[in-house]
Order: C-alpha cells, then sequence, then structure tokens
C-alpha cells in the first residue's frame, strides 16, 4: 500500500504524463521528450550513437536519481507503473510464482548496451515509456492493423500484470532493471570504499552471487554476437529494403535504433508510414515503412524528422529533407502504358521535374525516365501511375 | 433529265461534238466524269534522264467549279467541309480514302479524349459533339456520365480508368469518349449528303493550283485520271500539310523524338476475347503477367491494350502500339513501319494466345487502313501559336476554339483564326494538325476533336469570306465568332448548358 503522498506525486506524473502525449499545438506531432523520460532509453540512445539533445538531461537526471536511489523513478514517477498497479491486485494466477526466476531484465539491458555499443541496440523498444507513447498515437491509425499495434505493447504488459501481479515490473521491464543495474553500480562503489581490498569483489557486491555474474557476462557477449549478426542482416536487405521515412540513418542499424514509439507515423500528415509487418523480417518489425497508396511525401512536409526522440531519423529541416533520398524512382516499360494508350501522367507531378520522356537510340523508342541526379523518392509519380496495382513507374530503395 | 445534267456538268459542248465525231460512246452512262481515256489512244512520250522525267505537257479537266475545296475527309476535313457547306459555300470535299473520319475511323483511333476542361466544363462541342450525339442515337460511343465529369472522388476515378485510361486522366474524371469507326463512317457521310457536300472518295488531292500566291483549286489524283477542281478557298486537310510544299507557304517539320507526337501508331483490334478471364487472371496473378508483358517485350510484342467499351463488343480489345520513325510522310518509311506493324502484331497475338488466359480464342478482326499518323508538318502561319501561349490566362481577339489545357493553373487553350492562315499565300487555310505552332504546342493540341474545332472555324470562315467578298485575312472576327457560337462552338464569353 502506498502512503496518500507518493500517491498523489504518481497521479501528478501521470497527468503530466498525458500533457506530453496529447497532441498540443506546441507538439501537436507528437513530443520527442516524453521517452526520454526512461534511463533505459536514454543511455541506449547515447551509447549507439543517437541523438543527444537537451531533452537527453531528463533521463541522465533520473540515472542519476536511480544510482543513490533504489527503484524511485518507478514508485514515484513512471506512469505505466501507476496503471500496472492498479491492476496488479487481481493477480489471476493466485500466487507469485515468480519469485525465483532471475532478473531478465538485467540480462536484457545488458544484452542491449552491448549492443548498443556495436550500433544496434536489440531490446531498446521494450521500454515501457515506448509502449505508452505508441499507445497514444492509436487514434491517429488509418486501419485496424495499425491499431492494434499502437496499443499492443500496453495491453500486454496490463494483462501480464492482470495474470501474474508485479512479474512485469519486478523480472522483466528494462527501465527497472536498468535502474537495479544503476544502483548495483552506486552500492558496488559506496561498498568498494568501505570494504577491505583483500576481500573477493564478487562476495562485497551485494545481490550478486557468482552465477548472477556469469549470466551477466554472457547477456553481454551476446549482445555484441546479436549486433554484429543484425548489422549484417540488415546489410544484406538493403538492396529490396523497404522505404523508410526522410531522415532514417542506415538500414542495418535503423531497425535497432527506432523504439517503435509511433511518433513519426503519428506526425505523418499524408498518412504514408505504417508499421511494418514482414517487409523488413523480424528485426524490422513494426519499425515504420513508407506505403505510396493514396498520398506521397510531401515538398512541403518535414514533420516526421521533427519528432523522432532515438535518432533512426535525423533531425531535419525542410530543405535538408528534400534532399535526403528515400529511394529512387524507376520505369519499367513492359508496364508503362506510354507506348499502350499515350499515357503520360507521371510526367507533370514530380516536384522536382525529374521526369522526362527519353529517347533511347539503340532501342529506337522514346519512354518516360527518371533523372536519378533529381529525384529523392517522394512518391508524386507513384500514385499517380495508372495501371493498378503493380505500378510501372515505383520508387525502390538504392544502395545506402 | 437527271442524266443529261450530269453528262451536261463534266464536258464542255466541245468535247461533246468531238467525241461524237469520233463515233465513241465517250458520252454514256457517267462517262462525262471521267478524265482518261476510255479507248486507245497513242501515248505521249516523257523525256527521262537519269534522276528525273520531263514529262509531256498536258491539260488537266477541271471537272468541279465550286466556292470551297477541302482537301482530306479527316476531322479536319469533316469540320471544314460541313461547316462551309451549311454556312451556304458550294463545298468540295477530297478523300483519298473510300471512307470519312480519317484517324478517328481508318486509323482505328478510335477515342476522342477531354472535351471537358478540369472543372468538368466542356469546351469542345460544334461539330464533335454532334458526332457524339448522332453515336448515341446508335448506341455507338461510350464515355463517363455527365454528372460525373470534373469529379476527383478517388472511387469514381478509379472505376473510370478501370474502363479506359482516357476516362480518367491526372485524377480527374473527363468526358472523353470510345467511338465505332464503322457507324461513324456511315454518320459522317450521311452528314455530307445533308449538308450537300460534293464529295469525292478514293481520291488523293496532290497539289494546290497557284497562280503566283493565291491559291485557285486543286489538282487530284483518282482511278478516273487527273483532275482539278477550281475554288476560291482551298482548305489542307490533309494532315500533314501536303498541299503545303506546292503552295509557296513555308513550313516546319523537325519533330523531337521525345514528344508524343513523333511516333505512327499501328492499331489493329483483337476479337473474341475472354476479358472476365483476362482480369481475373489478372487480379490473382498480377507478377505473373507483369513477368509475361516483359518477356513479350523482349520478343518485339507489345504488352497491353485497351478495351473496345462499345456495345455488345465486350470480347473486343485493341492494340495500338506505336513506332518511331524518320518522317510520317514518307512512303518508305510509312511501309517500314506497315511491314513491322503486321509482324509485331503477328508476335503479339501469337504469344497472347499461347500465354495469356482469355486470349486462346481470339482472333485479328481488323488492323487499321491507315497508320496512325500524329505529326507532321507545321504552316507557319499569320500566327504561330507557341508554349507560352499555353499560359496564357487571356483569350485572343481572334479565338475561334478553346481546348481543354494541361492542368489548374492553366485550365484553357485559346486558339486564333491567324494559325490556320499561311503567312504570304492567299486564298488558303489550314485546318487540319498542320496548323501553325510549335512542336511542343502541336503535340498538345492536334488531336481528332482539335482538328475538327479548327475545321469547322475554318469552313465557317472561308463562306463567310466569299458571301462577303473579303479577303480571308480580313474577315469580320466578330462575325465569325458569332456564327461558330450559334453552331455550338465554345467560345470565351459562352457557357454551354
Amino acid at each position: 500500500m502506498m502512503n496518500r503522498g507518493r500517491l498523489y506525486v504518481r497521479l501528478g506524473c501521470f497527468l503530466l504524463a498525458a500533457l506530453f502525449l496529447l497532441p498540443f499545438p506546441f507538439w501537436v506531432h507528437s513530443s520527442r521528450i516524453f521517452v526520454q523520460a526512461s534511463s533505459f532509453i536514454t543511455i541506449g540512445i547515447i551509447l549507439a550513437g543517437g541523438t543527444i539533445w537537451v531533452g537527453s538531461a531528463l533521463g541522465l537526471a533520473f540515472a542519476a536519481i536511480a544510482i543513490v536511489r533504489k527503484r524511485w523513478f518507478c514508485r514515484y514517477v513512471c506512469p505505466v507503473g501507476l496503471l500496472l498497479d492498479t491492476v496488479s491486485g487481481v493477480k489471476l494466477s493466485g500466487r507469485i510464482w515468480w519469485k525465483s526466476v532471475p532478473p531478465i531484465g538485467k540480462y536484457i539491458v545488458l544484452l542491449t548496451a552491448a549492443g548498443a555499443i556495436l550500433g544496434y541496440p536489440l531490446f531498446l523498444w521494450m521500454d515501457p515509456l515506448a509502449f505508452l507513447n505508441n499507445a497514444f498515437s492509436a487514434y491517429k491509425a488509418t486501419d485496424v492493423l495499425s491499431v492494434i499495434v499502437s496499443l499492443s505493447g500496453i495491453v500486454v504488459l496490463l494483462l501480464v500484470t492482470l495474470a501474474s501481479g508485479d512479474f512485469w515490473c519486478a523480472r522483466i521491464c528494462p527501465l527497472g532493471a536498468t535502474q537495479d543495474l544503476l544502483e548495483n553500480v552506486g552500492s558496488f562503489c559506496r561498498n568498494f570504499r568501505k570494504t577491505n581490498r583483500t576481500e573477493s569483489r564478487v562476495k562485497a557486491a551485494p545481490g550478486n552471487t557468482f552465477a548472477a555474474t556469469r549470466r551477466m557476462f554472457i547477456a553481454v557477449v551476446a549482445g555484441l554476437g546479436f549486433s554484429l549478426l543484425a548489422r549484417k542482416i540488415g546489410q544484406a536487405r538493403s538492396d529490396n529494403a523497404p522505404l523508410r521515412p526522410p531522415g532514417a540513418i542506415k538500414e542495418r542499424e535503423f531497425t535497432g535504433l527506432c523504439l517503435r514509439c509511433g511518433n513519426c507515423i503519428r506526425s505523418c500528415p499524408s498518412k504514408i508510414i505504417h508499421p511494418d509487418t514482414g517487409q523488413s523480417g523480424v528485426l524490422g518489425f513494426l519499425s515504420p515503412v513508407l506505403r505510396y497508396n493514396s498520398d506521397y511525401c510531401r515538398k512541403e512536409c518535414n514533420a516526421c524528422t521533427t519528432v523522432c526522440p532515438s535518432g533512426a531519423l535525423h533531425r531535419l529541416n525542410l530543405e535538408q529533407k528534400n534532399k535526403y533520398v528515400i529511394g529512387k524512382a524507376s520505369v519499367d516499360t513492359s508496364l508503362c502504358l506510354w507506348g499502350v494508350s499515350e499515357c503520360h501522367a507521371c510526367l507533370r507531378p514530380c516536384p522536382y521535374e525529374a521526369i522526362k520522356v527519353q529517347w533511347n537510340e539503340e532501342a529506337y523508342e522514346s519512354f518516360p525516365g527518371v533523372d536519378p541526379a533529381k529525384c529523392n523518392g517522394c512518391g508524386a509519380c507513384e500514385i499517380v501511375c495508372p495501371t493498378g496495382d503493380l505500378k510501372a513507374i515505383k520508387v525502390r530503395k538504392k544502395d545506402d | 433529265m437527271k442524266l443529261f445534267k450530269e453528262m451536261k456538268d463534266g464536258i464542255t459542248r466541245r468535247e461533246f461534238v468531238k467525241n461524237a465525231a469520233n463515233g465513241t460512246a465517250a458520252f454514256a452512262i457517267g462517262a462525262g466524269s471521267m478524265a482518261i481515256p476510255v479507248s486507245a489512244q497513242s501515248a505521249k512520250s516523257a523525256q527521262i534522264s537519269g534522276k528525273t522525267i520531263r514529262e509531256a505537257a498536258r491539260d488537266t479537266k477541271v471537272c468541279r467549279t465550286a466556292d470551297v475545296v477541302v482537301v482530306g475527309g479527316g476531322p479536319g476535313g469533316i469540320g471544314a467541309a460541313l461547316a462551309a457547306a451549311r454556312s451556304g459555300a458550294d463545298t468540295v470535299l477530297i478523300e483519298r480514302y473510300e471512307h470519312l473520319g480519317g484517324m478517328g475511323t481508318g486509323g482505328l483511333v478510335t477515342i476522342i479524349p477531354a472535351m471537358t476542361d478540369v472543372s468538368g466544363k466542356q469546351v469542345i462541342a460544334g461539330i464533335t459533339q454532334e458526332w457524339v450525339k448522332r453515336l448515341d442515337a446508335r448506341e455507338a460511343a461510350d464515355y463517363p456520365k455527365k454528372e460525373h465529369w470534373g469529379s476527383t472522388d478517388a472511387k469514381l476515378v478509379e472505376y473510370y480508368r478501370n474502363r479506359s485510361p482516357f476516362y480518367a486522366t491526372a485524377n480527374r474524371v473527363g468526358y472523353s469518349a470510345h467511338i465505332d469507326a464503322e457507324i461513324s463512317k456511315c454518320l459522317f457521310q450521311d452528314m455530307m449528303k445533308e449538308a450537300n457536300v460534293k464529295t469525292y472518295l478514293h481520291s488523293w488531292g496532290t497539289e494546290p493550283i497557284m497562280e503566283g500566291n493565291k491559291a485557285k483549286g486543286v489538282i487530284f489524283e483518282s482511278k478516273s485520271g487527273r483532275q482539278a477542281v477550281l475554288a476560291k478557298v482551298v482548305i489542307d486537310s490533309t494532315g500533314d500539310g501536303d498541299l503545303l510544299p506546292y503552295s509557296g507557304a513555308a513550313f516546319e517539320t523537325h519533330i523531337e523524338p521525345t514528344l508524343r507526337m513523333s511516333n505512327l501508331s499501328f492499331s489493329y483490334w483483337i476479337d473474341n476475347v475472354d476479358l472476365k478471364k483476362y482480369q481475373d487472371y489478372k487480379k490473382s496473378n498480377a507478377n505473373e503477367l507483369a513477368e509475361k508483358m516483359r518477356e513479350v517485350r523482349k520478343l518485339g510484342g507489345t504488352p497491353g491494350f485497351l478495351t473496345s467499351n462499345l456495345k455488345n463488343q465486350e470480347n473486343v480489345v485493341w492494340c495500338f502500339p506505336r513506332y518511331a520513325n524518320k518522317s510520317q510522310y514518307d512512303v518508305e518509311e510509312l511501309t517500314r513501319v506497315e511491314f513491322l506493324g503486321r509482324k509485331e502484331m503477328m508476335i503479339t497475338h501469337d504469344f497472347y494466345v499461347k500465354n495469356v488466359p482469355g486470349f486462346e480464342k481470339s482472333f485479328i478482326v481488323l488492323s487499321n487502313s491507315q497508320l496512325g499518323t500524329r505529326g507532321g508538318r507545321r504552316v507557319v502561319g499569320d500566327y504561330v501559336v507557341s508554349e507560352k501561349d499555353m499560359k496564357a490566362k487571356e483569350p485572343f481577339k481572334d479565338t475561334i476554339a478553346v481546348f481543354p489545357n494541361v492542368d489548374e493553373t492553366n485550365p484553357l487553350m485559346y486558339m486564333p483564326y491567324r494559325c490556320l492562315i499561311p503567312r504570304n499565300v492567299n486564298n488558303m487555310l489550314i485546318a487540319c494538325r498542320a496548323f501553325s505552332s510549335d512542336a511542343v504546342t502541336n503535340d498538345a493540341f492536334n488531336l481528332i476533336h482539335h482538328c475538327i474545332c479548327l475545321g469547322q472555324a475554318a469552313g465557317t470562315a472561308a463562306a463567310q469570306s466569299i458571301s462577303s467578298g473579303v479577303d480571308l485575312r480580313k474577315i469580320d472576327i466578330k462575325a465569325l465568332q458569332a456564327s461558330l457560337k450559334k453552331q455550338g462552338v465554345v467560345l470565351p464569353g459562352q457557357l454551354l448548358p
């Protein structure tokens, strides 16, 4: 049972969180700062070489507090924690069966941190604040699947807590585990100062058995290994990789640094960003991909590049965003109707005048063609192509 | 009685006596209209020297004297001949094929595109609309419903686009019609007869008869021999401006190979296609079909076709491939493309029968009797319409036609009367693709219905010039515009109901 004071602080923080997540004019697309409150995410981003900005101070501040106050963030601030606490009393399974389960969360954090150093923080997305952030994007979703995806994180947490009480918070949550690890480091340093130097270091660190240390070591090594593997897989996919929003970092690192927070999907006025469900494989599951179904990436918009908290999408101004190459359009002459019905639909809509009819002396014929130097893959041509589902002119990802 | 009248029109009294004296039966039924010998005569000698032949001097029989002679019975010539005759001029129409309608019928370019502007307002009406209306009476045309013209509703656009890419361009539904070529040939004949236009089919107008820089008539060849028609106004509706090289008028010929109109098309119809089977296959095997299209292209065939959309023609598709060339009025190039077109037609059809579901029992029912010419000569006229005019917001003072233009910023294109008048040549008008323009503008505005509009203006102007006794260049433009509006032509300041 928590005391009144702490309850009010938690409620206050929850309201503050809602303030950050609702589309107020100052951050109508979505707030970048909310997920920065997570020390797990902030440290992960910094290690992985993502965006460090003013907001990072928030996460680092909470990290500093975690060193001296055990799980202070969880007990006083975390809005997801408040949500889960209100349902954890239900405990459908009756007893607490997970007391002897090792701290999986710590292994997840170490795996992620090790991976981050090599540029691929594997489980950075498994953050409760990221899940909550995504849930607040649900109202902007374009279809049922997107709604389900947005809410799935929080829903899963709620179900787990409903069934097993504080299982998530106590054993799995990487944000909580980050605080535990920071607290371990803190107390280790304190004890190190206090104790005799000759005593075994392993014994002196409270809460750590030799087995636990070994598991943590394995987690670090696994993190390094998986990160290298993930980058290799990402590299292999680069050629027929899905289209990423403008500002995206290299594909082989993108799926790692992306938090699946849903900010970019929510911000797009053209509604062309979707959570991926297969194109980029398991590693890219639910990461944002572009699909030019009914609209394209408008020349006057750079919303998505202003809302990414991790830097998976670089922060770009309008001019930089239009210079960024999403992909390159090209014409499949066997589908193109230029020679079948005098179609010239793609010639005018290109905002960069990159499409012109080109004469091929050898083949002795003319066809619309794209000047790759001018094309940035915005998709304006693709959406006007009248050939049906298979477009004669299509934007394809080019090598990084 | 009628027989003698015909004979009187055809031959002079002197000839009559001469023939009678020779004891020939030259004045038998219809013989008076022939210009070739009906019985053996000694041949006239020509002087052959290397690359040229000096032909013996000859007299060419004048078979008719009229007010207006129109050379070419395609869209431009139909507009000109009907407008001139209906405005009171004695009109002669000379057409080289056995049918009227040019590209729109014999050429098998059976599509009238874009008669509405971007807002859905109809700006091309006149004789074009009359044509569609007559087709409607016989259920021989197909086009989007009037209430949908100009619509940007995504579902409507997709529906119409799936029926024909011409019905919805730039994500907008427009008034474009698929028309029946055979029925149109009949309708045009009816219209000519009703208007009392003296028509010569199977007749090739070869040269204008010039007196200095004044056109006086036209010489034409046919099975009946070389003859001449004298007239006060000569209208060139040959499409390529075939009379221009002999008229003294300047003209341009260069066409960039990247322009649409640099291509000849070879059109053909395939019948007995199970379209439903094809469309089902396309829906469920889009990628496989795309692969087949790639393959047919590699073999030299055409990937893709249009559907007829006409009544009872659910099994008819038409193919419309285009061919680059050095010139669209060089007979060797035309022959080369005919041979190539037929060869590729066979390759395409054979491939489709073997590999594309729906085509198993199909057959080639018709190929065009005229190659689809898109661009020929362009006369240098009193005004050369150019790209900058495509951006003009104000109409010309002498606007005689309004065309739908390229987009919302420039929704309308205005055509001035002066672009029909060849510079430094008198008594001649150009009412076809060869109107005075630069290549880019010509490429955008030389389609079937554009030429009908130009022809309608030219024919009306010619008749007005003759009846008012004023030179073509000096006719009362306002009167011309009023007359055109009365004929249902949409001009600036007029709203079509």
